[in-house]
């Protein structure tokens, strides 16, 4: 049982991780020069809501019980949450089109959209 | 070995794992997502190396029973997703070391064990949120799975030869008895 040989790493195995950490960060950082986005999609279990950014305040859900959604500069961000690990809470403010916050013991997401994807254009202000 | 040796070493080894855990969740890390840098993995992959895979896998199951009884059911999901995969791709790469160089390469084993127990945690996330959204902290799971198994694996890497010298010799004498198993 105690003659496992064991080494710490070779060159080879630095290479591949060293080329698996290049290629998330590149996934990063291409990911964060996106646009900002002009909805939010708040999806409550079965239920999808639509948020303008345009509309700073707070907003709560009937699905969503207890859980604050806070709009500011454009940006959202899960104000609080009776969830356990506050995870959502602690993503922050998001606003660049396609991030998320996803809460999973409340089973809620978040998704920032821009809505020249959207059919609901009625809403862009021109200029 | 015996088997109430071997019981009763899986149970401090098991006691130990949980302990880092509870112990690693009371120190506020200030990154997203709760991203932690996993010191009960060390555990289990001295289990994984020394005591075989239904070892490390029963480990790593009982430790997300302490997370259900902890922190809650979803909680407890993803922590037995990311668990049982990571123990399952260490497997298949500490086997994969055995049958070609016979040498493990700790600081592998443990970075695909730490990206794997994120991408498991992501999967189980996606399934009890219901959204595949939840693809894109992939980049940022893999990148802190990838730190965070360096870190262990060069821990794991530092304690080892001290592990060893002192099982040699708490175990001399009863060690040559036990050789037929």
């Amino acid at each position: 049982m105690n003659k496992e040989k064991y080494h710490y790493a070779s060159r080879i195995e630095i290479l591949i991780i060293a080329l698996v950490l290049a290629a998330a960060l590149l996934m990063l950082i291409l990911r964060s020069c996106t646009d900002n986005g002009s909805h939010a999609v708040i999806r409550c279990g079965d239920t999808v809501h639509t948020l303008n950014l345009e509309n700073s305040g707070e907003f709560r859900f009937n699905e969503a019980d207890g859980v604050v959604f806070r709009i500011e500069n454009k940006k959202i961000c899960i104000l609080s949450s009776p969830c356990h690990d506050k995870i959502c809470v602690n993503t922050g403010y998001i606003g660049n089109n396609g991030q998320n916050i996803i809460c999973v013991p409340e089973k809620i997401t978040v998704t920032i959209k821009n809505s020249k994807h959207n059919n609901s254009s009625a809403d862009i202000a021109v200029g | 070995m015996k088997k109430t040796q071997y019981i009763a070493k899986l149970g401090i080894l098991l006691a130990l794992a949980s302990a880092l855990q509870f112990l690693e969740s009371l120190i506020p890390i200030p990154l997203p997502l709760g991203v932690k840098p996993g010191i009960s993995s060390i555990v289990i992959m001295y289990i994984l190396i020394f005591m075989g895979f239904r070892a490390a896998l029963t480990t790593a199951v009982l430790k997300s029973v302490f997370v259900f009884a902890t922190r809650g059911a979803s909680a407890f999901f993803m922590s037995v997703s990311g668990g049982i995969l990571s123990v399952a791709v260490m497997e298949i790469c500490l086997l994969a070391y055995r049958r070609n160089s016979g040498s493990t390469g700790l600081l592998m084993l443990s970075v695909s064990g730490g990206v794997f127990h994120n991408i498991g945690q992501l999967a189980a996330a996606s399934i009890v949120a219901g959204s595949f959204y939840t693809i894109s902290y992939l980049p940022v799971l893999v990148t802190a799975g990838v730190v965070s198994g360096a870190f262990t694996g060069t821990v794991l890497r530092i304690i080892l030869p001290r592990l060893k010298k002192r099982a040699d010799a708490l175990t001399k004498g009863v060690i040559i008895k036990d050789e037929e198993t």
